[in-house]
């Protein structure tokens, strides 16, 4: 490519696209003109629609692909292939038949929105939504908490040193039942803050490391004692935690519009993909793909 | 104006009533807790800049898939998979991401390639088709490069149907991943100025939602290339959207001195309304990232002896041509800083008074800055056992020169789109590059010796003085300014090995000067009187094992400074650099992770760093 070029950005973007050269060396696979309800698979149209899915025309490197592909992997390329043909043999009888690949293009997308719209608007029941939540649970999980304040006892002046004092700070507070407010003036000054209330995980290791969030996420709530030393990079620290707070699945009522949005979401693909499918059982899909063990699974 | 003097009768009365209160129960105790104390509280680390499969060039060099919602994704702690196929996560989240792909045929090479019918059928559409029809695909990569040295906003306009589509799914995309409070996103650009090769890049930040967002297009360097028709750009953006927004310069580096040039691009003097409208739109200045640090360079501060970090200085950003010492000042945030002081004294205004941010630049969709943790500039720098050798871009400079960096750390009251945005603009903000070092910078007049190491320092801080990016003005008689600085080490990375002030100021003869203090050290040392230099930390480093010990520095490093040479007529400003110990640079972790042998002239140790937005003193 260099010699073309003297923009090295130039250059590496035309590394990138050369793919576009494939766009007219690789014409339209048109392998079954006699009957238009046939759609046959073959290797060529399978190397093809691979090529322009990976975006990548090398020939070599697609038929090396397609030999290693699974048979889970190649059923769904067979299908997404056999798909595309359809929605274009649906375009074409609908008389705008060209070869040019922006028309092929238009009309799939034509007929795709079609698909997506011609059903009934969509309507959601409780029901549908209940399980749907049910099922996607995960998704709207918000993620476990922690409220308490700290004792810091400085390492700057030796780790031994600060372990002692704070062993001795921890009998003392116990003793006289320090309260959770009365905390400052016990131990050195941290930098960041001294109480953190209902703080995520990842947002306390910001300020105290891993090795101090996974030993205070392992602690129970108990807000009358102070617990530890724990020791985070800077030195060590008693904790008292008044709070804690599992992973917590929000109740549906809390989160409806956002449940009901990504329900409403899947449900319309889920229907432009039964139209579409439907669209498919005119044809018949043929494969005659020269592959040992995978055709038989792949074949429907 | 009848109503205009109201209005100023009105603030004055006010000014006077608060005064008069705030003086009668200044010594009495608040009620309220809470009173006064809405001060910042937390910082957050994050990445203002960032590309994707929307940027012509990230898309040419093999990122073909990885998306904005992929990039946020990842930056909120979820495993991606890279454009090369191997697996990516961050240790930690970031707290926030702005994506800010080239706003120069934003997401058209991806919608091109997947068939956009109106993009094929338009004008841009039928010239590419025709380039891939002649066999001829690298003319349609020249297009990207073509398009924004010489702009021709007409040639290269997209339908108005696509660029809106794909400028409402990028503040939309943003808006999906927005979480008030736990991860912020915002939506942004990058305006890709050039001109015979040199670098005048600015991402686009918009403070706002998708609704107002997507009101505007993006004004590209297609539409300009003069970063002043620029600023009249975003002015109509917020006059006719509503929305705020902001410009933020990166990689001083590659621009061969004009991008803190002594005129402006169209060869005029800098005027006052110049500094001003500058100022206005560009409060902040990306320092540190992926191509390269821009804080300083050692011909510029020859007695800096941490000038010479990620030195990127052959060759301007096409690598046409070749970096020589005259162009240094205008390429360096240090020697800009300086170049604002005397401009201010010309002009009565400052066109290089910013604050200082890190971010990474990467163009992999996966904002990576940690050493062990590096997933490179394009897909080819993605890890693998050769990335040492292979190009950027196929230019001129070598993908080892690639630095792990860096993070725009922001200190806000809450992690949301209004209050990250707010300091910004009020520049309390600072960089480094790559880790999460914290960094606490007040300036006053009354500081006393020992109040950085009170449990209310930050109290004290705001309450006696202005934090980064604050000015301070008219030194009381016979004072001089006092700094109180503190550094946390990343919990999770390397100790620190110093604290220090870096001082710029002007004398009377209108020259301005530098110097750096050291105001606290790890281990012990001590600052020689006869050199002003304290002895190196050492290093623990194991190259061949990538691996070093925190056995040396410190967690923590805090100081209350006074400037021992302040004279109250000068102009100066003062910012914070904290350096942590050495440790293995991304190189020493690839040698060891591939088994390769890494070059000779490989760097294979780092000194991560971080950088504070200054504090101006103006007499």
């Amino acid at each position: 490519m260099s010699r073309f070029l003297r923009d090295p950005l130039v250059h590496f973007l035309a590394a990138g696209l050369l793919m576009f050269g494939g766009y007219m060396a690789l014409n339209p696979h048109g392998s079954a003109e006699d009957d238009p309800s046939r759609i046959v698979v073959d290797r060529p149209a399978l190397l093809e629609f691979l090529q322009f899915r990976t975006k990548a025309f090398e020939p070599e490197r697609a038929n090396a692909l397609l030999d290693a592909m699974g048979p889970r992997e190649l059923d769904s390329l067979i299908r997404d292939y056999a798909r595309e043909e359809a929605l274009y043999r649906e375009a074409t009888a609908l008389g705008l038949d060209k070869s040019d690949y922006v028309i092929k293009r238009r009309l799939v997308q034509t007929v795709e929105f079609v698909a997506g719209n011609a059903s009934a608007p969509l309507t959601v029941n409780d029901a549908g939504l209940n399980n749907y939540f049910a099922a996607h649970k995960d998704r709207y999980a918000e993620p476990a908490t922690i409220t308490f304040t700290h004792v810091f006892f400085d390492a700057g002046q030796g780790r031994d040193v600060a372990s002692g004092r704070a062993a001795k700070a921890l009998a003392a507070m116990n003793g006289r039942q320090v309260a959770f407010a009365d905390a400052p003036g016990w131990g050195d000054r941290f930098a960041y803050n001294l109480n953190y209330v209902d703080r995520p995980m990842d947002a306390v290791a910001g300020h105290f490391g891993d090795n101090f969030t996974q030993q205070l996420f392992a602690l129970k709530a108990e807000p009358e004692r102070w617990q530890g030393p724990l020791e985070s990079a800077y030195g060590f620290h008693l904790v008292m935690v008044t709070a804690r707070k599992d992973l917590v699945f929000p109740p549906l009522e809390e989160i409806k519009d956002r449940v009901r949005e990504d329900y409403m979401a899947d449900l319309a693909t889920e229907r432009r993909d039964e139209l579409i499918d439907d669209m498919l059982k005119h044809y018949e899909v043929e494969v005659t793909l020269d592959r040992r063990g995978a055709v038989k699974a792949a074949a429907r | 104006m009848g109503s205009d003097r109201t209005f100023l009768y009105g603030i004055a009365g006010a000014m006077l009533v608060s005064s008069i209160t705030g003086a009668a129960f200044a010594a009495e105790r608040e009620y309220s807790p809470g009173v006064g104390t809405d001060y910042p509280k937390s910082v957050y680390f994050g990445d203002l800049h960032l590309h994707t499969r929307n940027s012509p060039d990230a898309y040419g060099q093999g990122n073909k898939e990885l998306s904005p919602a992929d990039a946020y994704k990842f930056a909120r702690g979820e495993e991606v998979l890279s454009s090369s196929g191997v697996k990516a996560r961050l240790k930690r989240p970031l707290d926030f991401l702005a994506v800010t792909d080239h706003g120069e045929f934003i997401g058209a090479y991806y919608r091109f390639t997947a068939g956009d019918p109106a993009l094929l059928e338009s004008n841009v559409g039928k010239r590419w088709s025709g380039f891939v029809k002649e066999g001829k695909p690298e003319k349609l990569m020249a297009e990207f490069v073509t398009s924004i040295e010489t702009p021709d906003s007409a040639r290269n306009k997209l339908p108005e149907v696509v660029a809106r589509s794909i400028w409402s799914e990028v503040a939309q995309t943003a808006d999906q991943y927005n979480a008030p409070g736990r991860f912020t996103t915002f939506a942004g650009y990058e305006w890709t100025s050039m001109t015979g090769g040199n670098n005048l890049h600015r991402v686009i930040l918009f403070k706002d939602r998708a609704d107002a967002v997507s009101k505007i297009l993006p004004f590209s360097a297609q539409d300009a290339i003069d970063p002043e028709k620029l600023w009249t750009a975003l002015e109509g953006f917020e006059k006719s959207a509503g929305v705020e927004v902001l410009s933020i310069p990166h990689n001083s580096n590659l621009s061969n001195g004009i991008f803190f040039d002594e005129k402006t691009l169209s060869g005029g003097p800098l005027t006052k309304t110049y500094a001003e409208t500058r100022m206005r739109w560009e409060p902040i200045v990306e320092v540190t990232q992926i191509k390269g640090d821009s804080e300083t360079h050692p011909v510029l501060s020859p007695t800096d002896e941490f000038a010479d970090f990620e030195r990127w200085d052959s060759w301007n950003i096409m690598g046409r041509v070749k970096t020589t010492p005259e162009m240094l000042p205008g390429s360096y945030a240090r020697s800009a800083l300086k170049r604002g002081l005397e401009f201010e004294q010309k002009l009565g205004a400052n066109p290089y008074k910013f604050g200082m941010i890190g971010s990474t630049d990467d163009h992999t969709a996966l904002p990576t800055t940690t050493e062990d943790n590096f997933f490179g500039k394009f897909a080819n720098s993605e890890p693998n056992a050769h990335r040492s050798e292979t190009h950027m871009a196929s230019g001129k400079y070598v993908d080892w020169q690639l630095g792990s960096s860096g993070l725009a750390a922001v200190w806000a009251p809450e992690n949301t789109r209004e209050a990250l945005f707010a300091a910004m603009k009020r520049k309390e903000v600072y960089a480094t590059s790559g880790s999460r070092i914290m960094v606490r910078f007040f300036g006053g007049w009354d500081y006393a010796r020992d109040a950085v190491f009170r449990d209310d320092y930050v109290k004290v801080g705001y309450g006696k003085g202005v934090p980064m990016g604050g000015d301070l003005t008219r030194a009381p008689a016979g004072k001089a300014p006092v700094f109180m600085m503190l550094a946390l080490k990343d919990p999770d990375d390397a100790n620190l090995d110093r604290i220090q002030i870096v001082k710029g100021w002007l004398d009377k003869d209108g020259k301005s000067h530098e110097k750096v203090y050291d105001l606290a050290l790890s281990d012990g040392r001590k600052v020689d009187p006869k050199t002003g230099k304290a002895p190196p930390v050492g290093s623990t480093v194991d190259v061949a094992d990538a691996s070093y010990t925190n056995t040396i520095g410190t967690a923590e490093l805090a100081a209350v400074w006074t400037d021992p040479d302040f004279d109250p007529a000068e102009r100066a400003f003062y910012y914070g650099r904290v350096i942590e110990i050495p440790k293995p640079r991304w190189t020493a972790y690839d040698a060891k992770f591939f088994g390769v042998k890494m070059p000779p002239d490989v760097p294979m140790v780092v000194q991560d760093r971080a950088y504070t937005s200054p504090i101006w003193y103006t007499p």
